[in-house]
């Protein structure tokens, strides 16, 4: 059984998210930030836990998980934050139930994070009112896709005040999730329990392809795709269940897994073990699969091991 | 309970326009949440002597929103985030254990409850003194003040219900509670034994007969060696009664009349000791003597080191009577107060309470602490009577609504947390373990939580489904349905109410569906549409939808043949809504008009059977149809009637094969 540690802070929290380290030969990042929901004033924190590095540099017989993360900058944010995705090391994008998409840099020499520029009313309803913004996907260190319950995507640049690109009506409900494939092409999943990919050269609205998980639509939550191999994306789902998906294939997944009994929220491959994937959900567990026991083919399944 | 005419009744001050007729009137919000508005209520007298018409309108309405203790500073939503932990192990654990062991788990349950409070009074005080403004400052010491009492109060029950160790003696415990609480004495000595010259200190004398009252024999005798004349015969004699002194530990296996006896002994040696004059050089030495001997008359005189009637009873025991037991200690608490002729610091019902839990009087405890501290909170009675009542010491009988103390107190809480608007996720948790009101609460707040996103909806869809809330959640999907319908999505509609099941609604967004191909000549949300699977067959309508787009697809594509006979399925299985029939027929006329003949006789006479029922239909709808559509209909029976006639030749003829 792993150590954990817990530590209570007084917001709900929603999404979570390490600092990018500066290069392959950094230590471990020490920074970690949060973005808070459902409550009257939300916030995006930063927090830093340095005691534990250098105790497992060290080698200290003290376990390294005892030092606690200390809050270094809280930052009041209107809206829940209904996703975070580190553009780079030192940017910070941030999807807010408002609509908006804000993008926060680290202060250089502080442990401070201030606003660079927000995107507003990125996402709306056909009467005018602001639709949350509930997806937000990073492209290299330069581009971001966003999506909202208003079924819309929308790409914007660093720099650049109005979107780069408007996908409108690409679904019909809700996207939950959103992944770049490859440079162009993004892949989508709805509550529907849809899961599409567009081809962003192209200037149609039509997805490219479209795939739907089982046949009583259960919401899709989470989707990531394989490191290596483009065409492998994992999703996860409103019952607790993980799909793997072959997106070569016609229409259906390749495996389906009866993980969790709550909704599952986050799915992501290991970035440089692809073998290994991991899913937290609304039960409270997060499950870490092992598939590197198939090792002569492609990615046919998982096991679990908690 | 009387608790609820106890407490104080609280005024909110409203910026109503006052104005004459007109009343104010309200409604529950959620929880501890009233809406105020004004009405037209007349008072009656009005009502009775003019008429009606003479009552003005109200302009301007506006709703106010009042809420009471709805607010949580950041470090007492830590307290109920951990303490929520805390209490849910414990429930599992009451669940699961036996007596014993769950007897261990109730005291580590409430050591670590004590904990948390220590923990974030701590917090608190780091930022008080990082606060600068003076009035948030003020606010910050009263909620540390508060915490203190809470502990005060938690660790007194804690020992005196809870720790409860039959073989030994209660004054072990309530002197570490003294030590625990009464930090001065401790303070002092450690400031004089920093000085350059202890025994000249001005606190020298005060500090050992702090630490002397609180039992800490020890630091007394460390201190006393500090003294320039410490080697003088009347020292070396106090050194040796107070090392000579009998300590009770549970380890040496003594039982309490050894003890006691031994106790005897020891304090008839420094009756004699003092009567023989030995310390009469030094007039202090004597004081400490007289303490250890018991003497009534110094105790009186040290009131002022013990601060408090609750710490004179302890110490004047520990030095008269220590092996006194529990029970007996009530004979002893009027004269301690009698003592101290002003209540201690501020707080009366302080005393009250601490008073009535030497009293060994629980429901007094808990009946004092919610009229006293339950203005702000019902976090400390409620957390409280669940342990006592899981230890055995509550009564677990019904009080006169149905449910017994402990879950009166829970719901309380609940309900406050419930009205807040991130923490009813833990008032959800709270509510389980009610078990005769907790199902019926948590339904009707489950209903009013505002849902204000979708994955906010998700959330409560699934605390639902693991309740078996059927009803609750089949209401949320239609309400989310319905906002999406207002918003005009239809697709996003079309899901929630997929998962609601409802037929009814389901007909309203695929109706939308069907006006708008009318409209607009194609369908929107096709991805939806052609995707639908099984859920198709949910209801007739959505059936409809799906086949008749398929109708579309299978025209487009080119295959005639499948296409014409779905839509005559279709036609004639009267699944349609009888506004759409209109568009089907016309969906007819170009099928007839191909060059081979696809509707054969049988068919032809269906649809004609239908244009005549629509014809004949005598509802609104078809009352005034247009000209256009008249046409249209004209039309659509030349065509019928040339396709009958070349149906009728083709199946009647006999192909020659040559």
């Amino acid at each position: 059984m792993t150590d954990f540690s817990v530590k209570f802070v007084s917001k709900k929290i929603n999404k979570i998210r390490w600092r990018p380290k500066a290069d392959v030969k950094s230590p471990p990042s020490t920074t970690f930030a949060t973005g808070s929901w459902d409550d009257q004033q939300n916030s995006v924190c930063l927090w830093q836990i340095h005691g534990r590095i250098a105790a497992i540099q060290k080698d200290s017989p003290e376990s390294a998980l005892e030092h606690e993360p200390q809050k270094v900058h809280e930052k009041s944010h209107v809206g829940d934050v209904l996703d975070m995705q580190y553009v780079s090391r030192d940017y910070l994008a941030v999807a807010s139930s408002t609509g908006d998409v804000t993008l926060m840099k680290h202060l250089p020499n502080t442990e401070a994070l201030s606003t660079i520029f927000s995107w507003e009313n990125l996402h709306h309803f056909a009467s005018g009112a602001n639709a949350p913004c509930t997806c937000l996907a990073t492209r290299g260190d330069d581009w971001i896709a966003t999506g909202g319950e208003d079924g819309q995507i929308v790409v914007v640049a660093i720099g650049q005040k109005y979107p780069l690109q408007t996908i409108e009506k690409a679904d019909s409900c809700t996207i939950n999730a959103l992944t770049f494939l490859k440079q162009t092409e993004i892949l989508a999943v709805n509550s529907f329990g849809q899961l599409k990919t567009f081809d962003l050269r192209q200037a149609s609205n039509k997805h490219a392809q479209i795939f739907s998980v089982t046949e009583n639509h259960v919401p899709l939550l989470c989707a990531d795709k394989h490191p290596g191999q483009e065409h492998i994306v994992a999703t996860g789902g409103g019952d607790g269940m993980l799909t793997i998906w072959d997106l070569r294939q016609e229409k259906f997944p390749m495996t389906l897994l009866e993980a969790h009994s709550g909704p599952m929220w986050e799915v992501k491959f290991h970035p440089h073990n692809p073998n290994h994937l991991f899913t937290c959900s609304d039960d409270g567990s997060l499950w870490h699969w092992d598939g590197s026991a198939f090792t002569s083919d492609p990615l046919p399944g998982f096991l679990s091991s908690k | 309970m009387a608790t609820t005419s106890e407490r104080e009744s609280e005024i909110f001050c409203l910026p109503v326009l006052q104005q004459r007729h007109v009343g104010l009137s309200c409604v529950w919000g959620l929880g501890k949440q009233l809406h105020v508005y004004q009405t037209q209520t007349p008072p009656r007298i009005v009502a009775e002597k003019k008429h009606i018409t003479d009552i003005p309108k109200v302009d301007n309405q506006e709703i106010f929103d009042v809420q009471w203790n709805a607010e949580m500073h950041d470090v007492s939503r830590k307290l109920v985030n951990e303490t929520h932990n805390i209490f849910v192990m414990l429930q599992g654990q009451v669940k699961s254990l036996s007596d014993t062991t769950l007897y261990k788990q109730l005291r580590k349950a409430s050591k670590q409850y004590r904990a948390v409070l220590k923990a974030c009074s701590l917090e608190l005080m780091q930022i008080a003194d990082l606060c600068e403004d003076e009035a948030h400052k003020l606010k910050y010491e009263q909620y540390i003040q508060e915490f203190e009492m809470v502990q005060l109060i938690w660790s007194l029950c804690e020992i005196i219900f809870i720790d409860i160790h039959p073989g030994g003696l209660i004054l072990t415990p309530l002197l570490d509670w003294l030590r625990w609480h009464f930090q001065e004495g401790k303070q002092k000595a450690m400031e004089v034994s920093q000085a350059e010259q202890p025994c000249s200190h001005a606190h020298y004398w005060e500090s050992i007969y702090r630490l002397l009252l609180q039992g800490s024999v020890d630091n007394v005798r460390k201190l006393l060696a500090l003294h320039i004349h410490s080697s003088s015969d009347p020292f070396t004699s106090v050194d040796e009664l107070l090392s000579k002194m009998p300590q009770w530990t549970y380890q040496r296996a003594q039982s309490v009349a050894e003890y006691e006896m031994k106790w005897r002994h020891w304090r008839e040696e420094c009756i004699r000791r003092y009567e023989a004059g030995e310390f009469a050089a030094y007039t202090q030495l004597e004081t400490i003597v007289q303490i250890l001997c018991g003497d009534d008359a110094v105790f009186r005189e040290m009131k002022d080191h013990c601060e408090t009637w609750y710490h004179l009873l302890v110490s004047k025991l520990f030095y008269q009577n220590p092996t006194v037991r529990l029970t007996d200690l009530t004979f002893d608490i009027k004269p301690c107060q009698a003592v101290y002729s002003l209540p201690s610091e501020n707080f009366p019902e302080l005393d009250n309470i601490l008073q009535a839990a030497l009293e060994f009087d629980i429901h007094q405890v808990i009946k004092e602490s919610c009229s006293f501290l339950s203005s702000r909170s019902w976090w400390f009675v409620s957390h409280l009577a669940d342990v006592l009542h899981h230890c055995g010491q509550l009564d677990p009988q019904k009080l006169p609504f149905g449910s017994n103390l402990r879950e009166y107190l829970l719901l309380e809480y609940a309900t406050a947390l419930m009205s807040h608007k991130s923490l009813w996720q833990v008032g959800v948790d709270y509510l389980d373990f009610c078990p005769v009101f907790g199902r019926a609460y948590l339904e009707s707040y489950i209903e009013h939580i505002p849902l204000d996103s979708e994955g906010k909806a998700h959330k409560i869809l699934h605390l639902c489904q693991e309740r078996d809330f059927t009803a609750q959640a089949q209401s949320i999907c239609k309400v989310m349905g319905m906002r999406c319908l207002q918003q005009e999505r239809l697709g996003s509609a079309l899901s929630w109410f997929l998962k609601s099941k409802d037929a009814i609604v389901i007909k309203q967004v695929t109706d939308r569906f069907l006006t708008e191909y009318c409209e607009q000549g194609k369908f929107s949300h096709l991805d939806l549409i052609d995707h639908l699977g099984p859920s198709m067959l949910i209801t007739n309508s959505l059936t409809f939808l799906g086949k008749y787009r398929e109708f579309h697809s299978l025209y487009n594509s080119g295959d005639i043949s499948a296409a014409s006979s779905l839509l005559l399925s279709l036609i004639s299985s009267r699944l349609a809504p009888k506004t759409f029939w209109m568009t089907m027929l016309m969906d007819v006329l170009p099928l007839l008009e191909l060059s081979q003949v696809v509707l054969d006789v049988q068919k032809t006479y269906e649809v004609m059977y239908c244009l005549e029922e629509l014809q004949r239909d005598s509802t609104d709808n078809y009352k005034n149809l247009a000209d256009s559509e008249l046409d249209k209909l004209q039309c659509l029976r030349k065509a019928l009637a040339k396709n009958l006639s070349r149906a009728i030749i083709e199946e009647g003829s006999v192909k020659l094969v040559s």
